[in-house]
């Protein structure tokens, strides 16, 4: 059994904040997320608006924690699988969905196929939905701890 | 128990081929998720999760959107 986890359930691992059917599906599951969700986390810690920006809210936090908490961003720890373009574009480019999906989407979708894994998102995306519903994946959106 | 339908057999020629590169290239979990081996501090997973919580997180994430809409959530 594996997850394909979405940026906001990936910060739900990377706080160790997990519960209800998170925590009881990634006990029994490998958890992977795409590169599109990851860049999606770590480019928002970097640039988000003055304080908006994790990097704003890090420089407040003492050390050790302040040098802890760039490197789980900087670094994926080794518990979440991240599969590289190299073998998942294959995929994404012969996916034929009846709307076209864009690259976080068919990402997402492609990795799931790849890993027979539910993807499991806190964002609701009816185009991903109707996608993994035509070729039979797992879909499922988590509510918030 | 449910069983899968059959996948459009192209697609599941490249699926398969993926799935051996990927297993090649060590990019598969064999175990399921555990807590990371070196936790965060507190203060460190509160600042994230303060982060999150205030909806700076979101924020920060419309901001790459709007120049990139492959990086968006699709409606």
């Amino acid at each position: 059994m594996a997850l394909v986890v979405d940026d906001h359930l990936l910060l739900d691992l990377l706080t160790e904040d997990v519960r209800g059917w998170l925590a009881e599906a990634v006990s029994e599951a490998a958890v992977y997320t795409t590169a599109s969700w990851y860049y999606r986390v770590a480019n928002a810690s970097e640039h988000g608006s003055g304080q908006g920006s994790l990097s704003g809210r890090i420089a407040a936090v003492a050390e050790p924690a302040r040098t802890a908490l760039r490197a789980r961003i900087a670094r994926l720890p080794d518990e979440i699988g991240l599969v590289g373009p190299l073998t998942l574009v294959p995929v994404m480019a012969r996916l034929d969905t009846q709307r076209r999906l864009n690259y976080l989407s068919a990402e997402a979708l492609a990795l799931a196929l790849l890993t027979d894994a539910t993807a499991a998102v806190r964002t609701d995306s009816p185009p991903l939905r109707n996608a993994c519903d035509a070729l039979q994946v797992e879909y499922r959106v988590v509510d918030a701890p | 128990m449910a069983t899968k339908l059959e996948l459009d057999p192209a697609l599941q020629a490249v699926v398969e081929r993926a799935r051996e590169l990927a297993r090649e290239r060590g990019e598969l979990l064999d175990r399921p998720w555990t807590p990371p081996a070196d936790p965060l501090p507190e203060a460190a997973r509160e600042a994230l999760r303060d982060w999150v919580d205030s909806g700076d997180y979101d924020r920060a994430v419309a901001e790459i959107v709007a120049d990139d809409p492959d990086m968006q959530a699709q409606s």
